[in-house]
C-alpha cells in the first residue's frame, strides 16, 4: 500500500517554486484509502471493496487556501495541480517529471471482514438468546504522507473497524480497533442489554444522578471538549486564543489529545499536515489550555501549536480535528460511582452526539440505560437523551471513575469530513442534569 | 477509453470467476469550493476519476470499486453476495441535455463577488446582519454505464450549493445557516437569500412562543419539504404499497384531493435532470400520488408490477463509490399554477405562516404520529404580523396529509440526498404545541 518510490527531494523543490512569498506554507498530501464492507442485506452484492488514491496540492498565503486534488498519482496532474495553485506560475519555474507511485495491484484479503459477524452470531447464540439481526462489518485501512516545502513526514498507516447492527428496533454502530474474541464479546454484551432494553420505557423527566459509562464519557468528550475547543469553532466567537485560561468544567475534568497514545493501527506520529503530533492538554483541572490547532489557525496566534490537523479525504482541506481524546482517572471507584449514585440513571453508551457551534448547545442520545437501584445498574429504560450547553455538562461533573477503557467515540461528520475518533477514559458522575425522554 | 471498451477489456477476468454478467460505470468530476469565514478565504479545484464494476453469476455476486481506471485483469475480490439483477436494454423518450450544462463553473472572483452581493442584500433587509461564513461549491460531472446486456449510455451533471452563515443585528448571539441549489451557480439570488434570511433571523430574534392552539397553518415551502421527507417510506421500496395502502381512507385516498406527489427525473430545470439512471435505464416521470389516491410506489426494474410494466429509471448512484439504490430524482408536490401565496395567507382569518424547521422533527408512520418543530409568524386577518421564534406541530400524519385545503404555485426544491420540493400548503386541523 505504500508509496516506495517516491522522489520527496524533487517534489519538496517544486513546492518551493510555488511558496515563493515570505510566510507562504505549500504541501503535497498524498493518500490510499481503501474500505471493505461486508453488509448482511439481500439487496446488496456482497464485499463491496472501494480503493481510491490521489493527492492534493496546498497553498497558504496570508490567511489564504489555494487547493488543488487529483484522483490520479501521475506527473501530468501534478504539474496541473502546481499551477491551478500558484494560479501564475513563475517563468523561471521547472515542473520535473515525478513518478508519484506504483500501480496499487495487492490482493483483496477480506477473511477476517467475513469472519467476525459469525463470531457474533456464535457468541450471541452462545447466550441463550435470539432475536433477528442483521450485521453489518467493515474494515477501514488508509495510507498517508505528506511533503513540504522543508519536511517530510514518515508514511501513516491506519487500519480499524467498524461494526454496525441492525435490529427491528434499534441500529447500534461502533469503531474497534481490531477484530477478536474480546471485541466480539463487547459487542454482543451491548446487543443483549439492548435485547432486554427494547421495551422498556424511556426515564421520566428528572434530574437525577447520571452516571456515564466509558463509551457513554468517549461521546460526551467528543462533543463538549474537543469540537468545542477546535480553533475552526471557537473562532466563529472570535479569535480562538482567547478561550484559554478560561473555566469550562469542573476541576475533576482534565482532558488531553493524544494521537500517539491511541491503540495500535490508529495510533499517529504526525497529522495530516505532516506535522509531528503531541501530546496536548485541552483542559487541566477544568481550566482550557490549549485548543486544537493547524497550520492555519495556528499562523493566526502564537498561543496556538499545530499538530492536530486531520482530513477527510484529498478533497477537502486540512481542519483541527483530535484524534484520541483522555480523560485522566479520577479516585472514584466504578463500584463507588453507582453507590453514591441511588436512584439516578447509569448510561452505559451513547447513540449519537450533537454540538451547535452557534449555541454552544450539545445533545448526547442514549439508546437505553439502567436505574440505579441499592448501588447497581437495575431495571432498563429506553431511549433518552441529556441536553445542555457545554459548560453546564462538564461543570455538572461530581466524579470520575477511577478505571479508565480504551472507547472507540464513533464516526464524526463535521464539515463534510467523515473520520474516525476515539477516546480513553473512565466513567463519570454527573448531577443537577435533565435526562429526558 | 469508452465504458463499453472498458468492460471488454474487464470481461474475461471477470467471467473466468464464473461472473457472466457485468456491468461498468465510470465518472468524472470536476468541481470548485471557495469559502470565506473567520479562517480567512479557500478556493479549492478537485478533479476525481472513479470506477466500480458489479457482476454475476448464477450463485454470487460481487462489487468493486476505484479511482483511476479499472485494472484490466484484476485482482478482484471474493465474489460472495447474492446473484443480482442487471437491467437489459430497453427503449427511453427523447431527450435533450439542458443547455447550461457547459456553461463554465465558477472562478474565484465570481464566488467572491456573490458572497459580497449576500452580504450586502441581506445588509440591506435587515440593517446591522452580518455575513459571518459562505460557501460555494460548483461542479460538473460526466458518467458512463455500459452492461453485458447491451446497455451503453452516457450522462452529464452539474450542481451547485452555496451555504451562508448569517449573525442578527447588534450583540445578538442569534445565528442562523441557510444552504440554496442551483444547477448553475450564476442563478443564485442575492436578493432572494437575503431576503429568506433576513425574515428568519427577525423570526429567531424578535418571535415569542405560542400557547397550545389550533388554527389553520399556511405551510411555506421549506416546511412542506420536511413533511414529503417524513414520508419517504411511504413512497419509496417494495413496502411502500403496503404502509400506503393501510393508511388510505374508504375512498382509497392517502391524502387530500388537492396532493399529487409526483417523480419526475426529466425535469427541465431540476438538479439532477438526466435520461438515464444510476444503471443506464431510461427515466421517465411518475405519478405516485393522484389527487389523494396512491397508485403506485417507486421501486426498482425488478420489482415493477406487472412483470411487463415498463420500468421507470429510478436507480440513484450519486457516487462512483456506492452501488446503485433505488431513490427518487426530484420528487415533489404538485404546485397549483392558478394559485399565488398571498392569496392563501389572505385566507387565513386567524392562524400561523410557518417558514422554516427546527431541529428534533419526528415522523413514526406506525404509530400516525408526527412533531415538527417550526418557526414563522402568527397570521391575522390574513396578514402575517407577530413572529414566533418556536412552535410545535403535531399530531396525526393522518390528519396532516388530510388537512391540506390549499395548494400554492411556488415550488421551492431542497436537497436532501436527492431534490425533495414542495410549494406553500394550508392545512387546517393541525395543533400547535409550544415549543
Amino acid at each position: 500500500m505504500a508509496f516506495a518510490s517516491l522522489q520527496t527531494a524533487q517534489l519538496g523543490r517544486s513546492l518551493a517554486q510555488i511558496a515563493d512569498h515570505e510566510g507562504d506554507h505549500a504541501d503535497l498530501y498524498l493518500e490510499r484509502l481503501e474500505d471493505v464492507e461486508v453488509p448482511e442485506n439481500e439487496e446488496s452484492p456482497g464485499v463491496m471493496v472501494r480503493r481510491e488514491q490521489g493527492f492534493a496540492v496546498r497553498l497558504l498565503r496570508q490567511g489564504r487556501t489555494w487547493l488543488a486534488a487529483r484522483d490520479r498519482l501521475d506527473s501530468d496532474n501534478l504539474r496541473h495541480a502546481l499551477r491551478q495553485v500558484a494560479r501564475a506560475v513563475p517563468s523561471a519555474a521547472y515542473l520535473p517529471e515525478i513518478p508519484l507511485s506504483e500501480p496499487w495491484n495487492e490482493e483483496y484479503a477480506v477473511d477476517e471482514v467475513l469472519a467476525f459477524p459469525s463470531r457474533v452470531r456464535e457468541q450471541i447464540r452462545r447466550s441463550h438468546v435470539a432475536f433477528p439481526t442483521r450485521l453489518n462489518c467493515g474494515r477501514h485501512r488508509r495510507l498517508v504522507q505528506v511533503v513540504g516545502t522543508r519536511f517530510v513526514s514518515e508514511a501513516e498507516h491506519e487500519k480499524f473497524y467498524s461494526f454496525v447492527a441492525e435490529l427491528p428496533w434499534t441500529r447500534h454502530g461502533v469503531l474497534l480497533p481490531r477484530l477478536g474474541e474480546h471485541e466480539a464479546e463487547g459487542v454482543v454484551r451491548i446487543l443483549i442489554d439492548s435485547f432486554r432494553a427494547r421495551e422498556a420505557p424511556p426515564p421520566k423527566s428528572a434530574a437525577p444522578v447520571t452516571v456515564l459509562g466509558p463509551a457513554a464519557t468517549a461521546v460526551l468528550l467528543h462533543e463538549a471538549v474537543a469540537h468545542a475547543l477546535e480553533a475552526d469553532t471557537l473562532a466563529l466567537g472570535g479569535r480562538a486564543e482567547s478561550a484559554c485560561g478560561y473555566r469550562l468544567a469542573s476541576d475533576l475534568v482534565s482532558v488531553l489529545d493524544d494521537p500517539r497514545g491511541a491503540p495500535e493501527g490508529v495510533s499517529r506520529l504526525s497529522d495530516d499536515e505532516g506535522i509531528p503530533t503531541i501530546r496536548r492538554w485541552l483542559l487541566q483541572r477544568g481550566e482550557i489550555r490549549e485548543p486544537l490547532a493547524d497550520i492555519l489557525h495556528a499562523g493566526q496566534s502564537v498561543m496556538l501549536s499545530p499538530g492536530a490537523a486531520r482530513r477527510g479525504n484529498r478533497h477537502l482541506a486540512p481542519v483541527p480535528r483530535s484524534l484520541h481524546l483522555e480523560l485522566l482517572s479520577g479516585e472514584t471507584d466504578s463500584a463507588d460511582l453507582l453507590a453514591q449514585g441511588d436512584g439516578g440513571l447509569f448510561l452505559p453508551l451513547a447513540s449519537r452526539g450533537t454540538l451547535d457551534p452557534l449555541s454552544g448547545e450539545v445533545e448526547i442520545q442514549f439508546p437505553y440505560g439502567r436505574r440505579i437501584s441499592k448501588g447497581v445498574a437495575a431495571d432498563f429504560v429506553g431511549p433518552c437523551r441529556l441536553r445542555g450547553t457545554v459548560a453546564a455538562l462538564l461543570q455538572a461533573v461530581t466524579a470520575v471513575g477511577s478505571e479508565q477503557e480504551f472507547a472507540g467515540a464513533g464516526w464524526c461528520a463535521k464539515g463534510g469530513h467523515r473520520l474516525a475518533v476515539w477516546a480513553t477514559c473512565p466513567s463519570l458522575r454527573l448531577e443537577g442534569l435533565e435526562v429526558a425522554a | 477509453m469508452k465504458a463499453a471498451q472498458w468492460l471488454k477489456t474487464v470481461s474475461p477476468s471477470l467471467s473466468r470467476k464464473g461472473l457472466a454478467d457485468q456491468e461498468i460505470f465510470l465518472k468524472q468530476g470536476r468541481s470548485r469550493r471557495f469559502e470565506i469565514g473567520p479562517q480567512g478565504v479557500l478556493a479549492s479545484n478537485s478533479n476525481e476519476s472513479g470506477w466500480a464494476i458489479r457482476a454475476t453469476g448464477s450463485r454470487t455476486s460481487l462489487f468493486v470499486a476505484g479511482t483511476d481506471q479499472p485494472p484490466a485483469g484484476g485482482p478482484w475480490p471474493a465474489a460472495d453476495g447474492y446473484p443480482i439483477q442487471l437491467p437489459p436494454r430497453s427503449p427511453g423518450e427523447e431527450w435533450s441535455e439542458p443547455a447550461d450544462l457547459d456553461v463554465p463553473l465558477m472562478v474565484e472572483g465570481e464566488a467572491l463577488e456573490l458572497f459580497e452581493a449576500c452580504a450586502r442584500e441581506l445588509e440591506r433587509e435587515l440593517p446591522g446582519a452580518r455575513l459571518l461564513r459562505a460557501v460555494l461549491e460548483d461542479g460538473a460531472s460526466s458518467s458512463q454505464i455500459a452492461n453485458s446486456h447491451g446497455i451503453d449510455a452516457a450522462m452529464r451533471a452539474r450542481t451547485s450549493t452555496l451555504f451562508l452563515e448569517v449573525a442578527a443585528p447588534g450583540g445578538s448571539d442569534t445565528r442562523i445557516t441557510g444552504f440554496a441549489t442551483e444547477r448553475e451557480a450564476r442563478r443564485f439570488s442575492p436578493r432572494s437569500l437575503g431576503r429568506r434570511l433576513a425574515d428568519r433571523l427577525v423570526v429567531r430574534t424578535r418571535g415569542t412562543k405560542v400557547d397550545r392552539d389550533r388554527a389553520p397553518c399556511l405551510l411555506a415551502p421549506p416546511v412542506t419539504v420536511r413533511i414529503l421527507a417524513g414520508l419517504l417510506p411511504l413512497l419509496i421500496g417494495r413496502e411502500a404499497a403496503g404502509r400506503a395502502r393501510a393508511r388510505a381512507d374508504r375512498q382509497g385516498r392517502l391524502t387530500s384531493e388537492r396532493l399529487t406527489i409526483v417523480d419526475n427525473p426529466r425535469l427541465r430545470e431540476g438538479l439532477f435532470s438526466a435520461a438515464i439512471d444510476g444503471e443506464g435505464v431510461p427515466t421517465r416521470a411518475l405519478v405516485l400520488v393522484e389527487d389523494g389516491i396512491f397508485r403506485r410506489p417507486l421501486v426498482g426494474w425488478w420489482q415493477v408490477e406487472p412483470r411487463a410494466a415498463r420500468p421507470a429509471g429510478c436507480l440513484r448512484r450519486p457516487s462512483w463509490r456506492e452501488p446503485p439504490r433505488v431513490g427518487p430524482s426530484h420528487l415533489f408536490i404538485q404546485p397549483d399554477q392558478a394559485v399565488p401565496v398571498h392569496s392563501l395567507l389572505e385566507a387565513v382569518p386567524r392562524g400561523y405562516y410557518f417558514l422554516e424547521t427546527l431541529p428534533g422533527a419526528r415522523f413514526d408512520l406506525s404509530a400516525d404520529r408526527f412533531s415538527l418543530p417550526v418557526a414563522g409568524f402568527q397570521v391575522s386577518d390574513g396578514r402575517a404580523n407577530q413572529p414566533v421564534s418556536r412552535a410545535v406541530l403535531q399530531g396525526r400524519i393522518g390528519a396532516l396529509l388530510h388537512g391540506v385545503q390549499g395548494v400554492a404555485r411556488d415550488l421551492t426544491f431542497l436537497p436532501a440526498g436527492s431534490a425533495l420540493g414542495g410549494p406553500s400548503l394550508l392545512v387546517h386541523g393541525l395543533e400547535i404545541a409550544a415549543g
